[in-house]
């Protein structure tokens, strides 16, 4: 386990939510939810299905629009600008721009389909940054090597297995070189037996010292990589602080009964 | 819990037992009694057709490659890709519209395609033609305000301009239909994934949607290509000189109907069946990253 030394907490974490409200229709999904995370830290998010852990983790990136609260990536606040006191909309132009300080992986892949591997990690790095072909291309291979796929790069995503096309999706978001790495739920739409190849390129991103925000049920991967582990229920965030402390000392009984059925 | 049986404790008879692959063929009488009919009826109505001294072959080959006709030809061919290209772009117009959050814009785009799926095409060329009787001059003006440019309709839509027009927007009105499915064919998690890479509409529209999109536009747009190749003969009434017209004048003057419009069915039935073979190609290049149906692999040669 990394340490999240008391030093961080003095310098700008980068991501700050704060008080982070989302509703759909009259259905209010995040509640004030509060959270920061600063560099090479990794943070699990705990909870079951339906607290909106996979909501909070698309309202950072913008592909949903908060409804109140705050949200800072790097200290530029996300989707909004403050101009003379007065909070403002950014317009879309900037909101694509924000978009690319994070980096996304969805529990179903979504690799795109007409490209192989290789093409899948060269895409946005081409198309979206400029960046020469070839360039592009020597470190796609580079990074499909970490994920240990280099021998699949002319695949089609039909031709690989679940796990690797998840492990495709982690080098395709890690390609545009992030400041933060999501990941929602990234092994839940796999076969158990693809699991673990899932998680151990997950281990390796953290271990290089990759900020993330992991969305997940592995209780394995939240105890033996997380530096902290956060816990959504009903909209909010109940209990936040090291994995062992949430399996010890459950703030409530929801989490109790939780991880006893998660562990068990 | 079973013993294992050797195979000494089987009778003789399963010892050897004999193979399917060795077995006859089965004989279906029925069949070839009917096989043998038909063909011989296909065959004796070909037969006739071709022996026909009316259908006058050596007129036929005698027009065919004639170069009246050839340019005839190449006007309905230009004609065909003109009007594709106008229904395609203008199609896909139409469908971003009708995608588009801006409510004028959806309805604009529903009632254009409402406007020319519903005029026969006929009426519409015949309409675009007698257009000047209608508006006798077109101008470009700011909405309720000062005219910047004008121009006599009679010189603006030449007949060549009023099949275009006509042609176009015929097909951008089916086209556009044919294109909304293909976007809405793709799944949200392709934009999502587009978008949180940070990839602007555009480029994700351009780059991502549309790509994937194609596979699903392309088959019923080749049905689209051919049956516009076909449509292009109403301009004729319009006179201009395109395969069929071209046809029509030579047959009034000779009177050789019959053979000179063999000659347009042979062209015709040439080229529909040259777009049939192209589109089979296009296919499988849009199909490429799915599975063919039956499982077979697209592009066997990635395994390597």
């Amino acid at each position: 386990m990394k340490s999240s030394g008391v030093i961080m907490k003095t310098v700008q974490p980068v991501v700050f939510a704060h008080e982070v409200r989302k509703r759909f229709g009259e259905n209010e999904v995040l509640r004030g939810v509060n959270l920061n995370v600063h560099a090479s830290e990794v943070v699990v998010i705990l909870g079951s299905s339906g607290s909106g852990k996979s909501t909070f983790l698309r309202c950072l990136n913008q592909l949903e629009e908060i409804d109140g609260g705050w949200i800072e990536i790097d200290g530029d606040p996300a989707g909004y600008e403050v101009v003379g006191g007065v909070v403002r909309p950014l317009g879309d132009r900037r909101k694509v721009l924000q978009r690319r300080a994070l980096g996304m992986v969805f529990q179903q892949f979504n690799l795109f389909q007409h490209l192989t591997a290789l093409e899948n990690v060269t895409e946005a790095p081409i198309s979206v940054r400029g960046t020469p072909k070839a360039e592009a291309r020597d470190k796609a291979l580079a990074l499909l090597e970490t994920v240990g796929l280099a021998d699949r790069a002319r695949l089609y995503p039909y031709q690989l297995s679940g796990g690797q096309q998840q492990r495709v999706a982690i080098a395709r978001a890690l390609a545009m070189e992030p400041k933060v790495m999501l990941f929602d739920e990234p092994t839940s739409a796999l076969d158990p037996e693809l699991v673990g190849e899932v998680l151990s390129v997950m281990k390796t991103v953290a271990k290089a010292g990759t900020t993330m925000i992991v969305v997940t049920h592995e209780m394995g991967f939240a105890q033996e990589v997380s530096d902290r582990v956060e816990f959504m229920d009903n909209g909010v965030i109940v209990q936040s602080g090291p994995f062992n402390e949430l399996v010890s000392n459950p703030a409530s009984a929801k989490v109790a009964a939780f991880v006893r059925q998660a562990i068990h | 819990m079973t013993a294992h049986i050797e195979s000494a404790d089987l009778s003789a008879k399963h010892q050897h037992p004999p193979s399917v692959a060795e077995a006859v063929g089965y004989w279906r009488p029925w069949r070839w009694l009917v096989s043998i009919i038909f063909t011989l009826l296909v065959a004796q109505f070909l037969v006739t057709l071709a022996l026909n001294p009316n259908m006058q072959w050596h007129v036929v080959l005698d027009y065919m490659f004639h170069p009246v006709v050839l340019r005839g030809l190449m006007m309905t061919l230009l004609l065909t890709f003109l009007a594709m290209l106008v229904g395609f772009t203008l199609g896909t117009g139409l469908a971003l519209f009708r995608l588009s959050p801006i409510l004028p814009m959806q309805m604009f785009a529903l009632g254009f395609t409402w406007l020319f799926r519903s005029i026969p095409t006929l009426v519409l060329l015949i309409f675009l033609y007698n257009l000047a009787i209608l508006i006798p001059e077109v101008s470009l003006k700011i909405p309720f305000g000062p005219t910047l440019w004008s121009q006599d309709t009679n010189v603006l839509v030449t007949p060549f301009v009023a099949a275009i027009i006509g042609l176009g927007f015929h097909k951008a009105a089916y086209m556009s239909e044919i294109i909304r499915a293909g976007l809405l064919s793709v799944d949200d998690g392709q934009r999502q994934a587009a978008t949180a890479l940070g990839m602007s509409s555009g480029t994700t529209l351009r780059r991502i949607v549309l790509p994937q999109a194609m596979r699903v536009i392309i088959p019923p747009t080749g049905s689209e290509i051919i049956s516009t190749l076909k449509l292009t003969s109403l301009v004729s009434v319009i006179s201009m000189s395109d395969l069929l017209y071209t046809i029509e004048t030579i047959y009034s003057r000779t009177f050789q109907t019959i053979p000179l419009l063999l000659v347009a069915c042979i062209w015709y039935l040439v080229l529909t069946s040259i777009l049939q073979f192209a589109q089979r190609y296009v296919e499988r290049y849009f199909g490429r990253g799915y599975r063919a149906p039956g499982g077979k692999d697209n592009r066997a040669e990635a395994e390597g």
